[in-house]
Parts: structure tokens; C-alpha cells; sequence
């Protein structure tokens, strides 16, 4: 079996290092080889970070090959179709559907499109694409940082994902400050659900 | 307890490379770790700055690279193992005593890490320092994975106090910035203090020391060959009689293996650890029996070179494919798509996978951009209101300032390394009768920004110098500087005075200002343009993200916003200001609640008083 192989990717700041890291260490804690990549320095200054996990017996390189992508999990609309031409079409993807308007589109009157169509083109060439309100839900918890934690919970209710429900959250309940813990876990369980159900 | 000082033996930790080298520092019981932040080697410092204390160790930021090697080589003389680490660049800044560090030899293990940056994430280049190693002699290990980070680490320093030699380990971004599962080893005592016994013949290098020194260096060096032959940090995988041979080291093995043990072509792969001095013996019979050698090894030929060399007589009808034959770039880092697509044109393979073919959209780029509210973006309107489209040339630095590049600001039109800003401005005050303007940050000013001042005045240039005084070293993640009154050991120091540096260079034009005062700010830069001098501005203002975090502790944090029905569109606050939180909308700009720090300055922006603070 080839290693299971996960990209993320998002804008500096909204927590894609944070949920690679939840996955790797749940990884670890099930006895999983796992290596992962992540940015550090000036890109998480508002720009794109990708971030790739790697679970699996022979997972040696940090970086995943193209087309060899088996989970896209996409913090913003469109970062999540700029990964799209390096993963295969049947990758799974799962994306938040709240735009982060870049400061390029207000300053050099470039344009960010339109969110349905991105979704409508991303589910066209890889029909394993799932949209989930990790925004909405994120804000209806009262904070919309946890965005992040709901998209993690909608992995691990993707059949294919190759750690268990239980470990994720026990890293979690070891990685996350007592007093964040509460919401980041109904977080993760509204994003469990919006899969499930 | 911090989990990076665990006497849990064996237990596996995930650990990014740069944790995994503090921790084979600790393994291996330094007593004295010196070093300048730099991605993509600061992480080693903010571990060893959070644990020094309960370690035992002595830990400091250094004001520049140099200082840091000078630090850790007098530590090492003492027989204290010393670690230094940074980034690629930051060794050309160290490497006047590095040189001749290899020249006195080390006593204590001293270890130097050097963080390279294939692909130029976050650097000006993407020099490859395993040079350093054959222009200074110095040996070099090159770890792949975390756990190599911590166990070569480790082995570095005996083999460094065994050969009395410094070594070079040298990483690349991926493998810094890799995590992976480190099974940790004993922590061995920390030996922080020594004694220096005086050997001014090896010490004190005069002509007649260092032409002796030269000759120990080599000795030493073939004693160090030898045993790399036989050392177990290169080491073989695959099958012995295969007749396709593979020839790695670094960040690259990661790929390279991968790809071919997945590939089902039978070969022979040899991992070189040490590859500096190169194990000529080892090499030569590893290619002896091969048809085709694969050399993979990111940016320069440096392996393929040496093999290259080996083959004229080992096996002179070798295949060699590697950069020379075109099947390997000298740019960028490598990635597994490298490693398969190499193999697919010089072996036929199909190993480049099927990918996603995307309608063409548009899409908005997304640069790395000043964060909302940083007092950086302040000062360069406050500069640019005064020039008010003069013709003027922006000599810029290193730091989170130079993202000043983006539009609206375009304020930075020069830039090479560390304090070019200022050294560059006494050239083109020389060159040119353009306005000069040049913006340094604080820690890159006491880095190197202030030989640059001393220059200007004695050498009567024309131009504004501006500290950015943001009171930390901001890009590389917040470590502390001299100007703040707190040390890498976390102890309270005394604050360097910019004010009274300037004074003391001989600045006869001097204003310290706050960057969000804007219409001080934009009088005080009116002054110094027309100054026929080297007019110095400090402004200071704590880095944003620093301010709004204690704001939000003291319950003081405040934000902005837009009042719908006194915005007339006129774009003022987005074309010359351009904060990320203001937000064109279809007739109206708004500020993003999720975005504002609350800096206010848009409110001085407006010509219309649009912008007001939010009330409770």
C-alpha cells in the first residue's frame, strides 16, 4: 500500500499548520510512519500556505507528487482550485466556502471569482468535492478562527481517512489550551457530522 | 517540563528538523548555543532560548552572524561545546572568522548549522554552502529526516572535538521545516563552563601561525577522509549487484528513495552523510560495477562533480545522469516529481502520474503583504506624502518592511542583504541627485546598520536613513533584540539606544517620531528630504501584531470602521494607503472586523473624517 498522502492549504493565519499537526501527531500516537511539510517565514504573511501530511509505511518524501494527492482539505475557495492542477481527478476534496478577499483585489482591481462557479468547475474535474459551511459553523460557535478544527472534523469522517475519530481528538484534547478546548471540539464534531450526515 | 528536555529514552516525539537538531544539541551536552534568526533556521532558537534556563545551558541572539561564530569558537576554545546555526546568507556574514576557525581548529565540539533555501522560500538567494565546506575546509554532515537532524547533531560534535574540527551541518528549508517522529536518546550533562589554555600558536594566527595551521588542517582533514570511508553516516540501500546505482545526500534523498524503491527498478543507492572531505575510496568502488549512476543532489553539481571525476578512471564508460546531462536542474529545490521525471526521460519509466486538468479561472494573486495595521506601512505613506512624487529611490532591507514592495507603497527599489539599505544609499547619495531614502528595522540596524551610518557622515553623503524601530525582529517570528531590553536567555539587558547611536556616528539631523501620527510623521520626512545631510528619522511603534495582543489582554483593543453615509468613494484610504482590512465594496469602502488592528490611521487618511473608532 502507497502512502496515504494529504494536502492543506489556506492563508497564513487561518491554522493549516495547526490541523497537519493534529493529524500527524494522531498518526504518531497510532504507530503510523508519518512525515509532513510545513512554511515558516514570509509566506504566512498573509499569503498562501500548503502544508502536506504523508501517513504510511514508505512515506519518505515530505512533498506529495503531482497527481498523487489523496485527500485536498482547502481553507478558502480559492486557494483550494489553485491546488487543483496538482492533484488527480480522484482526489478528494474537501473545501470551507468563505472567500478570503486578497488586499491585490481592492489595491490592483484584480478580481476574485465567483464562488459558485469555482465549485461548480473544482466538482467537474474532481467529482470527489465536497463543499462544508466550515465558516458558518465556525461563526455560529462564536468564533470563526475555528473554521480550521471543523474541516479537520470533516476529514476524519472521510471513508478513506486512515486515522481514527478517537485519536484525532485525544491530540487534540493534549495540543489545545484548556480554555479554547470546549468549542474546538463541538468544532470538530459539526464538521464530523456535516459529513455524516 | 518542555517535552524537547524528555528523559523518556526512546520515546518518539514529532519534531520539526530544526527541534530535532536542538534536541541532538542537548543529546550531546552543549554548554553554549549563539546564533541570529534567519528562516529557515530560527526555530532552533526559540527552542533553545525556551529552555535554556532548565537546561543548563547558556543561550544568546547575537547581534549578527559573525558575532555568533566568534562566541561559540572562543566557547569551544574554553572546551565548551558550543552550537551556532543560521541561515545560508548569514554565513557569508560569519564567514571571515569561519574561515580561519578551521585554520585554530576547536577544542569544545562546535557545530555550525546552515540553514540553505533552495527555491528562495524566504531568502535573497539560493546559495548552495556546501561550498563553505571546500573553500574553508570544514567537514560536512547532511541530515535528511528530523531523527538524522538530532542523531548527527549529536555524532557531529564528537566527531568535531574528536578531529578538533568545526563542522558544518548543513540543512535545506524542507528538511528544517520537515516533522517527522524523533525516538530522543540520554541528554548528556551540560558542560557550560571550561577554561581557555593559552596556545598563542594556535590561536594567535599571525603569518608564521596560520601558514602551520594551514598544513594541521589538511592533516586532519585526511584523517577525517579516512574515516569517513568506513563511516556508518553514509551509508548503502538496495540490492548490491544491481547495475544502476543511485547517489544522494540531504533533502534530496527523501525523494530520490522514495521514488525509486516504489519504482521496481532494481538498483543500488548510496546515502552519503558525510559528503565533505568526500569518501573518494567508497565512491570509487560504489561506481565500479555500475552501468548508469544517478547523481541527485539539489542546486549545485557538487557530488557529481567529484564522481564525475572518479569514473574518468573507475569506469570510464559510466552513464552518468545527473545536471550535466540535463536530466537534473541547478534550480529550485527538488520535489518526487524531480526524482520521476529524471527517470522517465533517461530510462523510459512512466513514473509522472496522471493529474487534474482545471478550467483556466482567473484567480486573484495572493502575496505576502504588510499585516493590517503595521506601523511599517505608516511610516512609508508618512515618506511618500512628504515626496510627493519626487523622483526618489527606495533603499530598502531585510525584514518584514521590505513587503513594502507591494502596491500602493512601491517602497523598495534596492535591495542585496542586511544593512544594504543604508550602505547602498552612500553610493547612490554618491551616484545620483535622486532623493534617497533608506529604511532599515531595528534588529537589522544593530545587525549591520550602523557601519553604514558612520560611513555616510564621515563620508559626507546626502540621504533620510529611517529606523524602523518596531521594538523586535518581527519576520522571523518575534525574538528579541538589543533595542529591547531583553535577552535570548530571557533576562532583562539594557535597551540600545538608537538615538544616542546616531549622535554618537556624528547625525546632526535626528527626529524620532510615531509612525501613526500622521501629519508629525509626514512634517518630520518634508524636513529631512530638504536636509543636505544625512538626516536620520527613528520611528518607532511596536510591531502590530505585538500591540494588539497586549490590547486584547488589557482589554483595550479597539477597531474601525467606515461610516456608509460620509465615504464618497474616492479610494483615497485604499490607493495611497491600501491597509489589507479596508475593503472596496460596490459603492462604499468597509473595513473587515476580521482583519482591523485597530492602528487608526486610515481615520487621518481620509479627506472626508469617514473612518471612525468604534464605540462600546
Amino acid at each position: 500500500m502507497k502512502p496515504y498522502s494529504i494536502l492543506v492549504t489556506g492563508v497564513g493565519g487561518q491554522g493549516v499548520l495547526f490541523i497537519c499537526q493534529i493529524i500527524g501527531e494522531a498518526a504518531l500516537l497510532e504507530g503510523k510512519e508519518v512525515v509532513m511539510s510545513e512554511v515558516h517565514g514570509m509566506a504566512q504573511r498573509g499569503g498562501v500556505v500548503t502544508s502536506t501530511v504523508r501517513i504510511g509505511a514508505g512515506a519518505l518524501s515530505p512533498l506529495v507528487a503531482r497527481g498523487d494527492a489523496d485527500m485536498l482539505i482547502g481553507m478558502e475557495p480559492v486557494e483550494t482550485y489553485r491546488m487543483l492542477n496538482v492533484v488527480s481527478p480522484n482526489t478528494e476534496i474537501i473545501t470551507s466556502e468563505v472567500p478570503i478577499v486578497p488586499a491585490s483585489v481592492s489595491i490592483s482591481g484584480e478580481v476574485y471569482p465567483d464562488v459558485n462557479e469555482l465549485f461548480s468547475e473544482a466538482k467537474k474535474t474532481c467529482p470527489a468535492f465536497k463543499v462544508i459551511e466550515a465558516g458558518r459553523i465556525a461563526r455560529e460557535l462564536g468564533n470563526p478562527v475555528v473554521a480550521n478544527v471543523v474541516l479537520l472534523g470533516a476529514f476524519a469522517a472521510a471513508k478513506t481517512c486512515p486515522i481514527r475519530k478517537e485519536s484525532l481528538l485525544a491530540t487534540m484534547k493534549e495540543s489545545v489550551p484548556a480554555k479554547a478546548l470546549a468549542i474546538n471540539l463541538k468544532a470538530f464534531e459539526k464538521g464530523f457530522e456535516s459529513v455524516k450526515a | 517540563m518542555d517535552r524537547i528536555l524528555s528523559r523518556d529514552e526512546g520515546k518518539k516525539l514529532f519534531l520539526l528538523g530544526n527541534e530535532g537538531i536542538a534536541r541532538g544539541a542537548l543529546e550531546a551536552g552543549i554548554g553554549l548555543a549563539a546564533t541570529y534568526p534567519g528562516t529557515p533556521s530560527s526555530e532552533i532558537g526559540n527552542v533553545l532560548s525556551r529552555i535554556a534556563k532548565d537546561a543548563g545551558i547558556y543561550f544568546e541572539f547575537s547581534v549578527n552572524e559573525k558575532v555568533a561564530v566568534e562566541v561559540a569558537a572562543a566557547a569551544s576554545a574554553c572546551g565548551v561545546r558550543s552550537l551556532t546555526f543560521m541561515k545560508h546568507v548569514g554565513l557569508n556574514v560569519a564567514a571571515d572568522p569561519f574561515m580561519t576557525i578551521a585554520y585554530t581548529g576547536v577544542r569544545g565540539g562546535f557545530v555550525l548549522v546552515s540553514a540553505d533555501d533552495p527555491s528562495c522560500h524566504s531568502s535573497q538567494n539560493e546559495q548552495d554552502n556546501r561550498y563553505y565546506g571546500q573553500i574553508s575546509g570544514a567537514p560536512i554532515i547532511e541530515p535528511s529526516t528530523p531523527q538524522e537532524c538530532k542523531d548527527m547533531t549529536r555524532i557531529g560534535f564528537d566527531l568535531s572535538e574528536k578531529f578538533e574540527l568545526p563542522f558544518i551541518l548543513r540543512t535545506t528549508t524542507r528538511v528544517s521545516h520537515m516533522r517527522a517522529p524523533v525516538s530522543i536518546g540520554p541528554l548528556r550533562g551540560p558542560k557550560a563552563e571550561g577554561r581557555f589554555e593559552k596556545d598563542p600558536e594556535r590561536f594567535v594566527v599571525l603569518p608564521a601561525h596560520a601558514r602551520k595551521r594551514h598544513a594541521v588542517l589538511l592533516e586532519q582533514l585526511a584523517k577525517l577522509q579516512e574515516f569517513s570511508e568506513k563511516s556508518e553516516l553514509n551509508r548503502f540501500e538496495g540490492s548490491r549487484d544491481s547495475k544502476l546505482g543511485v547517489l544522494t545526500a540531504g533533502a534530496a534523498y527523501n525523494y530520490t528513495a522514495e521514488v525509486i524503491h516504489a519504482s521496481g527498478l532494481g538498483h543500488r543507492l548510496l546515502k552519503l552523510g558525510l559528503p565533505h572531505p568526500f569518501p573518494a575510496k567508497l565512491v570509487r568502488e560504489f561506481i565500479e560495477p555500475l552501468d548508469t549512476l544517478i547523481v541527485s543532489e539539489e542546486l549545485e553539481p557538487i557530488m557529481e562533480t567529484q564522481a564525475l571525476a572518479l569514473a574518468k578512471d573507475a569506469n570510464p564508460k559510466l552513464k552518468v545522469i545527473g545536471k550535466g546531462s540535463g536530466h537534473f536542474p541547478r534550480l529550485y529545490e527538488y520535489s518526487p516529481d524531480t526524482m520521476a521525471s529524471a527517470l522517465d526521460k533517461a530510462l523510459g519509466t512512466k513514473l509522472a502520474k496522471p493529474v487534474a486538468t482545471p478550467k483556466e479561472m482567473k484567480l486573484p494573486n495572493r502575496p505576502p503583504v504588510l499585516c493590517p495595521g503595521c506601523p511599517h506601512r505608516s511610516t512609508y505613506y508618512a515618506a511618500r506624502k512628504a515626496l510627493n512624487k519626487r523622483d526618489s529611490v527606495y533603499s530598502t532591507d531585510i525584514g518584514c518592511y521590505t513587503l513594502g514592495i507591494q502596491p500602493p507603497m512601491l517602497a523598495a527599489d534596492f535591495l542585496l542583504c542586511m544593512g544594504s539599505s543604508v550602505d547602498a544609499a552612500c553610493g547612490f547619495s554618491k551616484a545620483t541627485d535622486q532623493l534617497i531614502l533608506a529604511f532599515i528595522g531595528d534588529s537589522t540596524f544593530f545587525h549591520s546598520g550602523i557601519h553604514g551610518m558612520i560611513n555616510a557622515v564621515y563620508n559626507g553623503d546626502r540621504f533620510v536613513y529611517t529606523i524602523l524601530d518596531n521594538r523586535t525582529t518581527a519576520m522571523t517570528g518575534h525574538q528579541p533584540n538589543p533595542g529591547m531590553g531583553v535577552n535570548g536567555m530571557g533576562e532583562p539587558s539594557p535597551e540600545a539606544d538608537i538615538e544616542g547611536i546616531a549622535k554618537a556616528c556624528g547625525v546632526k539631523w535626528l527626529r524620532t517620531i510615531d509612525p501613526s501620527e500622521t501629519k508629525d510623521a509626514i512634517e518630520a520626512y518634508k524636513e529631512a528630504l530638504d536636509y543636505q545631510g544625512v538626516a536620520v528619522i527613528v520611528s518607532r511603534r511596536a510591531c502590530v501584531l505585538l500591540e494588539a495582543r497586549d490590547r486584547k489582554k488589557a482589554g483595550s483593543f479597539r477597531q474601525f470602521h467606515v461610516k456608509p453615509d460620509d465615504c464618497r468613494f474616492c479610494l483615497t484610504c485604499i490607493k495611497q494607503y491600501g491597509c489589507p482590512a479596508l475593503v472596496k465594496g460596490e459603492k462604499k469602502v468597509h473595513i473587515d472586523a476580521a482583519l482591523c488592528n485597530g492602528c487608526g490611521v486610515c481615520a487621518q487618511v481620509c479627506p472626508y473624517k469617514a473612518i471612525e473608532e468604534d464605540k462600546e
